[in-house]
């Protein structure tokens, strides 16, 4: 039954079938071999989706999807550089920084690469930066936005794995940080063997002038993960009142939104949304059908048979994370993979939120790995350089994210910092 | 072939006109909801019927808007391998593509409305609402990607036979 599951997922993913019916397509031939009802179906369906921590992804998506519209990143950009530009290189350092702070406010690495790329690639081109490389490290950039909380694969794996959205959140500081604080590093010295020029000088009037235009966008992520860590919000009502502010800061603050421009962003992020849940929806009757023969326990006896030694199998999984970062999305990836690793997961002693970081982490590089690479096709789009080009200049950026992704698995202090 | 074609994407995207106001509507009743939640909850007594509410707003949008995302063809699929072949097998691959996602259509509108008439006498628990008009949302949103693959692969044989492109 094993070979029939994974036969018919893999034929059907190869043909083209989209993620969700390839999943729905397997679970119906796997149930009719069996002679089970598909009656399981469209109530597994319901039931994948009904559920209140979910709530939070549409609204992350859409407040993520606002603020990347309107002028906050540009103005969070000018109040960065005017902190950084003195330094050589300093507009790239202002790349990362936006970046991460972008990624305290939307949960997905393509709104971040976008938020970021759209003002700051064609003035990166204007002060004569390597063109590929500034689009590359947007794109690697964009990979903090789902390791920084809000997040929405943590919220996924939360959700799948049975774990606390806000532990996850809480968790993802340090790795993000530590992502953005080595792309940084590779940035300086590229920066400093091209011998790049330094910006503007450092003046504190300046500081001020930009500080007060970006004041409203500072406050972002202050509002939403004050209240999940505060423990006063859940994470789906944070959510809410990220959609609320960014409406509010659009409409009343910056004022450059029509309703046309709401309509379009609602609706579009509602399409984003439905790709992951529809996923979710159809898998919620493989994860059944998983648990119900035990297929992962006998994957993971399989797998233990071979080597029970923590530390390889550790960088087993974390090979097969890269690799399925490679040719898949990283919802579906996550989604599919987390229920076939836990019970393996279970047996090694590790802890499951740390197992989590490790899986958005390593599903996150996966964002600029093509061919499936999502912030490389985003930041191609921002810059009209061919996506070839970048990804040769994203290697270095790409290499220095999968060390970070080492230091957590086995490190986990770097994760376990408060629970 | 052609004209057939064109009356069945006319009907589509009429229809996709519709659940695209629908889906807006959702969104914005499932942000005032929750929002209304907080707002009782901090100042009021909490609502005991929000948390469900919202709940069933993001069943219905979630599957009304995934099949605005099935006719913009959205929905992520690894088409790496398909694209190696010339447009006319391509064509092929892509109505074969949809004959197998209609099947998988049928299936969950056949059940899923086996499970509307066996529910037809339960409510939720928060608002006492049937539980018939939240499952409905299943089949419902399955007819209308079916609609939207019909057109489809009426399109792609227009393509295959080299009426349209």
């Amino acid at each position: 039954m094993i070979a029939l599951l994974f036969g018919t997922f893999i034929l059907l993913l190869i043909l083209g079938v989209p993620v969700a019916i390839t999943i729905g397509l397997t679970s119906i031939t796997v149930l009719l071999t069996q002679g089970t009802s598909l009656l399981i179906l469209p109530q597994r369906m319901f039931a994948g989706t009904d559920s209140f921590p979910l709530v939070a992804i549409p609204f992350f998506i859409l407040a993520g999807d606002l603020l990347a519209q309107g002028k906050i990143s540009e103005k969070l950009i000018q109040f960065a550089e005017s902190i950084l530009g003195f330094i050589k290189g300093g507009l790239w350092v202002v790349a990362v920084m936006a970046s991460m702070f972008f990624a305290a406010i939307s949960g997905s690495g393509a709104a971040t690469t976008a938020a970021v790329g759209t003002p700051l690639v064609p003035e990166l081109k204007k002060k004569k930066y390597s063109p590929e490389f500034s689009a590359a490290l947007v794109a690697a950039g964009g990979c903090t936005g789902v390791v920084i909380p809000p997040s929405v694969p943590m919220i996924l794996y939360a959700v799948v794995a049975d774990q606390s959205v806000a532990r996850m959140f809480l968790n993802g500081f340090i790795p993000g940080i530590l992502m953005g604080l080595t792309l940084i590093g590779i940035a300086l010295y590229v920066a400093k063997k091209n011998n790049y020029p330094q910006g503007e000088k450092f003046s504190f009037a300046n500081i001020w002038s930009t500080f007060k235009g970006a004041i409203w966008g500072l406050m972002t992520p202050i509002i939403i993960l004050g209240g999940i860590f505060s423990g006063f919000f859940t994470p789906s009502e944070a959510a809410v009142i990220a959609v609320n502010w960014a409406f509010f800061v659009a409409i009343f603050i910056y004022r450059d939104m029509k309703w046309k421009d709401i309509f379009r962003i609602v609706t579009r992020s509602a399409i984003t949304m439905s790709i992951i849940m529809f996923i979710i929806a159809t898998s919620a009757t493989l994860s059944w059908i998983l648990a119900n023969w035990q297929i992962p326990n006998q994957i993971a006896n399989a797998i233990l048979s071979l080597s029970d030694n923590k530390f390889i199998l550790l960088l087993l999984i974390n090979i097969i994370i890269l690799i399925a970062g490679i040719f898949m999305e990283t919802a579906s990836a996550l989604i599919i993979l987390t229920p076939v690793f836990l019970p393996l997961v279970v047996h090694l002693g590790i802890d499951l939120v740390h197992f989590g970081i490790i899986m958005v982490l390593g599903l996150a590089i996966g964002m600029i790995t093509p061919p499936v690479a999502i912030n490389l096709y985003v930041a191609s789009t921002i810059s009209n350089i061919p996506i070839e080009k970048i990804s040769r200049a994203v290697i270095p950026l790409m290499l220095s994210l999968v060390a970070v992704l080492i230091v957590i698995t086995y490190l986990p202090l770097f994760v376990h910092v408060i629970f | 072939m052609k004209k057939a074609a064109e009356t069945l994407e006319g009907l589509s995207k009429g229809m996709d006109w519709v659940i695209t106001r629908l889906v807006f509507m959702l969104i914005i009743s499932m942000v005032i909801v929750t929002t209304l939640q907080i707002i009782f909850r901090v100042f009021f007594t909490a609502l005991v019927w929000s948390e469900e509410l919202s709940r069933y707003l993001l069943v219905w949008s979630t599957f009304f808007a995934a099949t605005m995302a099935y006719r913009r063809g959205n929905h992520i699929a690894i088409t790496v391998f398909i694209n190696f072949f010339k447009p006319k097998v391509k064509a092929l691959f892509n109505i074969l593509i949809y004959l197998l996602s209609m099947v998988f259509f049928a299936i969950i509108i056949r059940y899923g409305w086996q499970i509307i008439q066996m529910q037809i006498f339960q409510i939720s628990p928060a608002m006492s609402l049937p539980m018939k008009y939240v499952y409905l949302s299943i089949p419902l949103s399955l007819l209308v990607m079916m609609l939207h693959a019909i057109a489809g692969t009426a399109r792609e044989i227009g393509v295959f036979l080299g009426v349209m492109d």
